[in-house]
């Protein structure tokens, strides 16, 4: 489709979608190939908030997105990537093991005492222009929070991944994709609730071809 | 399920081992081992030690040693036989003289040069196994046309979370190059307490404090010699039974060593017996023109006696020849040692002792002191100039024959050279 | 023998200069270069005045600031005069300053510093600029400002001299043989007949300021509020030092609760006053205050020399600067503001073999590429560099384990509970790989030795636990795959 420079300029603004035609925003591979054929335009998101739902912690949601984290963290403009609040420690060896750069890694925790310090955290990074990726572990945020958030992603030209229980898959949700996580055979099942674009139904990934 | 470790150091692989020759070997024989190597690293010092403890023992003991190459091989070469022994110590050799006091260096042309075709050589694979090294190792000690393949590769498994993929891996790798497996140890100690040891003297090793060793140290201390029982639950048989077979296959024995003189110092039509009384003659006139007692002769008769049942005349012979020689230089010698102190030295020239000085209290001591094992004698000169001599002993003998170390400034100690 | 000349040597390395005279010294001015002085003589000092905040007030002027307490002031300002409108327009903002802390004062101009100083005593308006005419100016004028002993004055008068130009008639030689050569050098320096060396004033180096509120505060926005113009005041004072910091603490103080601090931590040193105010006041939002608050106090870390932020020469992404590395620092402050210090950390790993010691926190590394790594922030053990050992051998491959590790590590591990000897945790745990032994750490009391393994949950969530090889034989959890 040929449109003046002008114009193709302008369209580029994150914060304009263009219904049929997702080609235009730049996507980053999951490293897994079955998962990219899946995902709109052919990768994750460069920027915006996905959420994740998993029926319990360590089913290797995680892992999924060890790839992803590698790339963005060796690239040499690379910006930060926070993990908000994450439940346990991020474990360094492992983390390196697996490509990742730790200089470029942020680990923010919150005092409990702190209301909604965890959300606050989220936007500040997304919303910033410092980080690549965030991702965060909190409770419940509410639907008008995560609209907040999605906004704050394209702001920042951050990738956002929300950690939240399998239950909230019935709540709406303004995040760009949403997607399930139960553990399989030899990885994770992924379900895609939501993805603008994309083709929703699950897909099995295999884990153990990557780490070791 | 019988047992025979192939791959283990002492501590005269500096600050690497922790134990003993004559531990390890003890201990082995403790767990019922049938058979021990041990192969230091670039080195077969500790062998001594090890061979004494495993004679008394009654275990047998194998001679070998462990080379890291430049390029990052490494393995473990075991003598077969003597001829096996000898290739060993000349690739020991080559190492260490290519490089500084206290280290090696050897390249695999120097594996090639060596033939090691008298020696089994087993190969230890890295923490990922290069199929590179295993495909060049075949071709160096592999089977060839009327010779049995003498490579293996060795598996040494440590519980550090690898043991069965490793196995796995190294089982695929033998069945493609068609090179057997053998169970190894890479041991360190002689007991698991020895760890603490073993780290220390490895934080010494890398001039660091041991807090900031790091991966340095052993994970853990599963590198020592272990009961059979352990050995059996975490290897499969015939990796074990492959280890007690190549034990089986090496006969080499430190027994076999003794020295060898040249033959030179004979004159034709003579034997080396026959010359030395000739000249012990000559000397008895020398020292006694008016003839010698008849008490000293059958002194000397006595030593002579006892020197043919040693078969060590050409020991005398050369002591002998060295002293003649430096006098006709004049340069000022005189021997010493025990065996200095016979009659027969006094006859010779070598030494000044004569009779009254009790010497027949020293020559005693001079049997008993030998063991079959190196002897050597020194040749001390006073003024004279060491590295003059050298050369000139050099030039009338071949350089091989002798090692000569300064001992002093002005003094040089002369060895005949053991010939293997 | 030898050792002795050694020990010697030894002491004389040891050998530092004393203090006073590490102060900045104008010894660099030859006697003859033109200065001009302005001495201020304090009249009054302000509730919350003093001199040292005058001096520090008046650095802005001029780097050479004297104190002569109780109540002198010397500026050197030769070289300021053009900055400020001349003598004139100097002098005025001199005073509209020592208004502004509550000071009265009267100054003069000299060439002289001592000139200056006596004539600021003197009180009537005194500007001179040539040294030609000094001695002719200063001639009137009495001794007493010079502030001579007593019995010195005294003997003075009874020879009839009672002003400084009589003293300076009197033969020198004399001068000195009865009134002491301390004095004739006096004159000689007050009439620059010989250099007058000054030692420069050093505000003390970390700025505090505290103030007691009229009524007791408790809303956030009213403290901050109250903060406002000590806040202003410390911009001041790093403008003028030409220097910044990393570090505020504000202290509120309550009638019977312990005081209240918080305390703000930079990444990058900073004197933008209002970026240090919104970062005080995010602080301040997370204090919880337990009493009203009566007075409050500011103080600083050590000055720091800033580099100029604002930096027209180029622009991000030229030349390797980033726009990213300010954006990622002020990240960093924001969250820790609000946080806490040390709630935003970056990771590193560290070669030890107890997964525990294996990983510690870092202070993170912004993309500027001037920002140094600082050490650990837990003391556990760093491996140095890429060190070869001497011979080759043991453990320079890295641990196959740690390409094994999970991505999770518990902070301390947790006790399962166990059947027969059998690990349980929400059902039974499924075996799989190999058992990893680690056994070390005897050297510094935290020694292990424990078996690893890999399990399964009910639930398909990969475990990571290990069992004491040690009595009881305690299994635990230790890490969650992910």
């Amino acid at each position: 489709m040929a449109v003046s420079s002008e114009i193709a300029r302008l369209l580029e603004h994150p914060a304009i979608w263009r219904g049929t035609s997702v080609a235009r925003t730049e996507v980053l591979s999951s490293g897994f190939a079955a998962l990219d054929e899946r995902l709109p335009g052919g990768g994750w998101p460069r920027s915006g908030l996905i959420e994740i739902l998993t029926p319990r912690f360590g089913v290797g949601e995680l892992t999924l997105f060890l790839p992803l984290l590698g790339a963005l963290t060796s690239a040499p403009t690379a910006r930060s990537a926070v993990w908000v609040a994450p439940p346990l420690e991020p474990f360094a060896p492992a983390l390196a093991a697996h490509g990742v750069a730790l200089e470029r890694i942020l680990v923010v925790r919150v005092p409990d005492a702190l209301r909604s310090g965890a959300l606050w955290a989220f936007e500040q990074s997304l919303t910033s222009g410092a980080c690549d990726f965030v991702m965060a572990w909190a409770k419940g945020p509410r639907a008008k929070e995560i609209r907040r958030l999605q906004l704050a992603a394209e702001q920042g030209r951050a990738l956002g991944v929300l950690f939240r229980p399998l239950q909230a898959a019935r709540e709406s949700s303004h995040a760009l994709l949403r997607m399930a996580i139960e553990p399989s055979a030899f990885g994770v099942r992924v379900n895609l609730l939501k993805s603008k674009g994309g083709v929703r139904g699950t897909v099995e990934l295999d884990l153990t071809a990557g780490g070791s | 399920m019988n047992y025979a470790e192939l791959h283990c150091l002492s501590n005269f692989t500096f600050l690497r081992g922790a134990s003993h020759p004559q531990e390890l070997v003890e201990r082995a024989h403790t767990l019922g081992y049938s058979a021990i190597a041990i192969t230091d690293e670039c080195s077969v010092a500790g062998v001594v030690r090890a061979h004494m403890a495993a004679k008394l023992l009654k275990i047998k003991l194998l001679i070998g040693s462990e080379f890291r190459l430049e390029c990052g091989l490494k393995l473990v070469a075991l003598a077969i036989d003597r001829r096996g022994y000898a290739q060993l110590c000349r690739l020991i050799s080559r190492g260490r003289r290519a490089a500084e006091k206290g280290s090696y260096s050897l390249t695999r042309v120097d594996v090639t040069n060596a033939a090691l075709d008298s020696c089994f050589v087993l190969w230890i694979p890295g923490n990922q196994p290069a199929k590179d090294e295993a495909k060049w190792l075949r071709e160096q000690f592999g089977a060839r046309a009327g010779c049995e393949a003498r490579i293996r590769i060795a598996v040494e498994l440590f519980r550090d979370g690898s043991d069965k993929q490793r196995l796995h891996t190294l089982q695929a790798l033998g069945h493609e190059l068609k090179i057997p497996l053998v169970a190894a140890g890479d041991v360190h100690m002689h007991t698991r307490d020895r760890r603490r040891l073993q780290d220390a003297v490895t934080a010494i090793r890398l001039n660091i404090p041991i807090a900031e060793a790091g991966w340095h140290l052993y994970p853990n201390g599963e590198r020592y010699l272990r009961e059979r029982e352990r050995l059996a639950r975490l290897y499969p048989p015939e990796l074990l039974a492959e280890s007690v077979a190549i034990a089986e296959s090496c006969t080499f024995s430190l027994e076999e060593l003794r020295y060898e003189y040249p033959r030179e110092l004979v004159p034709d039509g003579y034997t080396p017996s026959t010359y030395l009384r000739k000249l012990v003659e000559e000397g008895i006139r020398w020292r006694w023109p008016e003839g010698a007692p008849a008490g000293t002769l059958a002194t000397i008769e006595k030593e002579l006696n006892l020197i043919a049942d040693l078969r060590y005349e050409p020991y005398f012979l050369t002591v002998q020849d060295i002293v003649c020689y430096a006098r006709s230089q004049n340069i000022l010698c005189q021997g010493r040692g025990s065996a200095a102190n016979s009659l027969v030295c006094y006859v010779l020239g070598v030494s000044s002792v004569g009779p009254e000085r009790e010497a027949a209290l020293l020559f005693e001591r001079f049997q008993f002191a030998h063991q079959q094992l190196c002897r050597d004698c020194s040749v001390l000169e006073r003024g004279g100039d060491p590295v003059h001599l050298l050369p000139i002993v050099s030039d009338t003998r071949p350089i091989d024959h002798w090692t000569a170390k300064e001992c002093s400034e002005h003094a040089l100690a002369v060895f005949p050279r053991q010939r293997v | 023998m030898a050792s002795r000349p050694l020990r010697k040597s030894r002491q004389a390395q040891v050998l530092r200069l004393p203090t006073s005279l590490r102060s900045v010294d104008s010894r660099q001015a030859p006697a003859d270069a033109p200065e001009l002085w302005v001495g201020a003589h304090i009249q009054s000092l302000g509730s919350g005045a003093s001199l040292e905040k005058l001096a520090t007030r008046a650095q802005r002027f001029t780097p050479r600031v004297s104190l002569i307490p109780p109540d002198g002031l010397l500026l050197e300002v030769k070289g300021s005069l053009h900055l400020f409108n001349g003598i004139d327009g100097l002098l005025r903002s001199f005073h509209s300053d020592c208004r502004m802390l509550g000071i009265e004062s009267t100054t003069a101009l000299a060439p002289t510093p001592l000139a200056a100083q006596v004539a600021a005593r003197v009180g009537e308006p005194f500007v001179v600029t040539n040294k030609a005419q000094l001695t002719g100016r200063l001639t009137a004028m009495p001794l007493v400002p010079l502030r001579w002993p007593e019995d010195v004055v005294q003997r003075l008068a009874r020879m009839g001299v009672r002003t400084i130009g009589q003293a300076l008639r009197l033969p020198r030689a004399g001068f000195a043989r009865r009134f002491g050569p301390e004095h004739l050098a006096e004159l000689d320096r007050m009439t620059g007949r010989n250099a007058d060396l000054r030692h420069h004033f050093q505000p003390r180096e970390r700025f505090r300021r505290r103030r007691e509120l009229t009524y007791e505060m408790e809303s956030n926005e009213t403290i901050l509020a109250a903060l406002a113009p000590m806040l202003a005041d410390l911009g001041r004072f790093l403008e003028a030092r030409q220097v910044g910091i990393t570090e505020l603490e504000c202290r509120l103080r309550h009638r019977h609760a312990p005081p209240s601090v918080c305390v703000l931590r930079l990444a990058a040193p900073q004197a933008n006053v209002a970026r240090l105010t919104e970062l005080l006041g995010e602080r301040l939002n997370a204090l919880v205050l337990p009493e009203p608050v009566r007075s409050c106090e500011l103080r600083s870390g050590l000055p720091v020399l800033r580099e100029l932020s604002s930096n027209p020469l180029w622009q991000p992404g030229e030349y390797g600067g980033t726009a990213a590395g300010s954006e990622s620092s002020q990240l960093v402050e924001r969250l820790r503001a609000r946080l806490g210090h040390e709630a935003v950390y970056s990771l590193q790993v560290l070669q030890a073999h107890r997964p525990e010691r294996a990983w510690s926190m870092q202070e993170p590394m912004l993309a500027n590429p001037r920002g140094l790594a600082s050490p650990a922030v837990n003391g556990a053990a760093r491996m140095r560099g890429t060190e070869t050992p001497a011979l080759r051998g043991a453990g320079t491959d890295l641990p196959w384990g740690s390409f094994r590790r999970p991505l999770w590590l518990l902070p301390t591990p947790q006790q399962l509970e166990e059947l027969d000897g059998v690990p349980r945790r929400r059902g039974t745990l499924r075996f799989f790989g190999d058992v990893e032994r680690i056994e070390t750490g005897w050297w510094d009391g935290g020694e292990i030795g424990r078996d690893y393994y890999t399990v399964f949950d009910i639930y398909g969530v990969q475990l990571w636990i290990f069992r004491e090889r040690a009595d009881p034989h305690r299994w635990f959890l230790h890490g969650v795959f992910g």
